[in-house]
């Protein structure tokens, strides 16, 4: 009977999660950087999107996230030039999104911030790699605010390098996030 | 007691382990493009630019014709210039001011997208574009100065079919087509024009701009080329009968016969400067 019990806990307590989604009114920010011969370019977008379950740093193994970039967003500057990114290499009409979804395996406090590890699926042009990437968070808002950078290798979601004025950009392509999170409250 | 206790199991069960509440947005969409740039050759097709590009142009067509002696195929000149620069007010609306040498002829142009109908197989684009050109410098006695202005009204419509192909017709209304003449002439043309993109870079063109009405200076204007784009910039070489690089001036028809072999090279360079 206790054992009974016991399970009836456990089981309650993973529909306790708290929920958090990324706040869409906020000053969100997702920007990629590419070193070209000539130049550098970067693309901006504040479409971010998605969600966060958490139990707290002590039932990490009960996190579950899901973000997701839309990829015809991007605003690179140049309007022909943002056509050429959707068009001929990221292919948005087939891929319209880039997608990472996984689990937080690690969560570590320094004074205000806390450092976390998410670890899952990038989903990018319909290739999905695992991919662990480290995220600082603070308080802000009534919610948290997060930020991170990785980088993406163009080769590894089978995505031709474009071209510059002949002369292709880098096969390493930097990426920056910071965006907010706010509790879902139904 | 065991019934119940296993009954609340399966209905915890049953909604599995905690679920988002989160439901995902439509994705972005944007505005339809079918040709790559602003003109096929010199007629216009029906995109415009994103709100804030600034676009410059440079274009010449050398007067001589590529089978005349002594020119190296025309290229020894003279040419005929142009000089434009233009903006994208909106994602809609396009202005455009170029100058040419011929008559010091300067036009302002006004582009504004009006339709786009998406569609997998026959996407249309219909863009409407009008212009005012001076002439200031004209080489003839003229019987008075508004004489002097022309000007014109298109409606430019577009497809692209297969993804490749690029299909256009752009009739156009001109006012005063002959300057030096007493009285008002009108020309109404039909131009038309198909452009097939090889590969994301590479493309070609032919175009055909034949006078309805009106008046016509000799010909009809015929042009065929190349496009090159690296992201940015367009180059443009052609082979055309008509060297007049505004429009007000090149719909007026031509003075070469390209049945005759009467070509002349020409070239348009333009660049997105933002």
């Amino acid at each position: 009977m206790k054992r009974v019990l016991s399970y009836i806990f456990l089981f309650s307590s993973l529909l306790l999660a708290t929920e958090y989604h990324v706040d869409k009114d906020a000053k969100n920010s997702v920007i990629f950087i590419s070193n070209a011969p000539v130049e550098q370019i970067i693309g901006k977008t504040e479409n971010i999107d998605g969600y966060v379950l958490w139990q707290g740093r002590d039932k990490l193994e009960n996190s579950e996230f899901y973000f997701e970039v839309d990829l015809a967003s991007f605003d690179t500057g140049i309007g022909l030039r943002n056509r050429h990114m959707r068009e001929n290499y990221l292919e948005t009409e087939k891929y319209p999104y880039a997608t990472f979804t996984g689990k937080l395996i690690k969560a570590e406090s320094v004074k205000d911030t806390i450092s976390v590890t998410a670890s899952g699926v990038f989903e990018l042009h319909g290739i999905k790699n695992p991919v662990e990437i480290d995220v600082s968070i603070v308080e802000a808002n009534g919610g948290y605010f997060a930020k991170s950078r990785f980088e993406v290798r163009l080769e590894d979601y089978n995505i031709e390098r474009p071209k510059m004025m002949l002369l292709k950009i880098g096969e390493i392509i930097r990426i920056e996030l910071s965006f907010f999170v706010k509790e879902f409250k139904e | 007691m065991k019934k119940a206790v296993f009954l609340l199991l399966f209905i915890l069960l049953a909604h599995g382990y905690p679920q988002s509440n989160w439901k995902q947005g439509k994705p972005v969409q944007h505005d339809l493009q079918l040709f790559h740039s602003m003109t096929v050759a010199l007629l216009p097709t029906a995109e415009t630019l994103q709100k804030g590009d600034v676009e410059f142009e440079v274009s010449h067509r050398f007067h001589t014709p590529v089978n005349s002696a002594n020119s190296f195929f025309g290229l020894d000149g003279p040419a005929n210039i142009r000089l434009a620069l233009g903006y994208a007010v909106s994602n809609s609306l396009f202005l455009n001011v170029g100058r040419t040498n011929v008559f010091d002829n300067t036009e302002f142009q006004i582009r504004y997208k009006a339709l786009q109908l998406k569609n997998d197989f026959f996407p249309v684009l219909m863009t409407l574009q009008g212009g005012v050109a001076y002439n200031s410098q004209v080489t003839q006695s003229i019987s008075n100065n508004s004489k002097k202005y022309q000007y014109y009204g298109q409606v430019v419509v577009n497809t692209l079919i297969f993804q490749k192909v690029g299909l256009g017709i752009v009739p156009t209304y001109l006012q005063n087509a002959h300057i030096f003449c007493k009285e008002y002439q009108h020309s109404f043309t039909l131009g038309n024009y198909i452009q097939y993109y090889a590969s994301e870079r590479w493309s070609i063109f032919f175009e055909w701009n034949p006078t309805i009405s009106g008046w016509r200076q000799y010909y009809n204007t015929v042009t065929i080329g190349f496009e090159l784009e690296t992201g940015g910039h367009f180059f443009k070489i052609l082979l055309t009968n008509n060297d007049k690089v505004n429009s007000a001036q090149f719909h007026a028809g031509s003075d070469m016969d390209f049945l005759n072999g009467e070509w002349r090279i020409g070239f348009t360079i333009t660049r997105l400067l933002r």
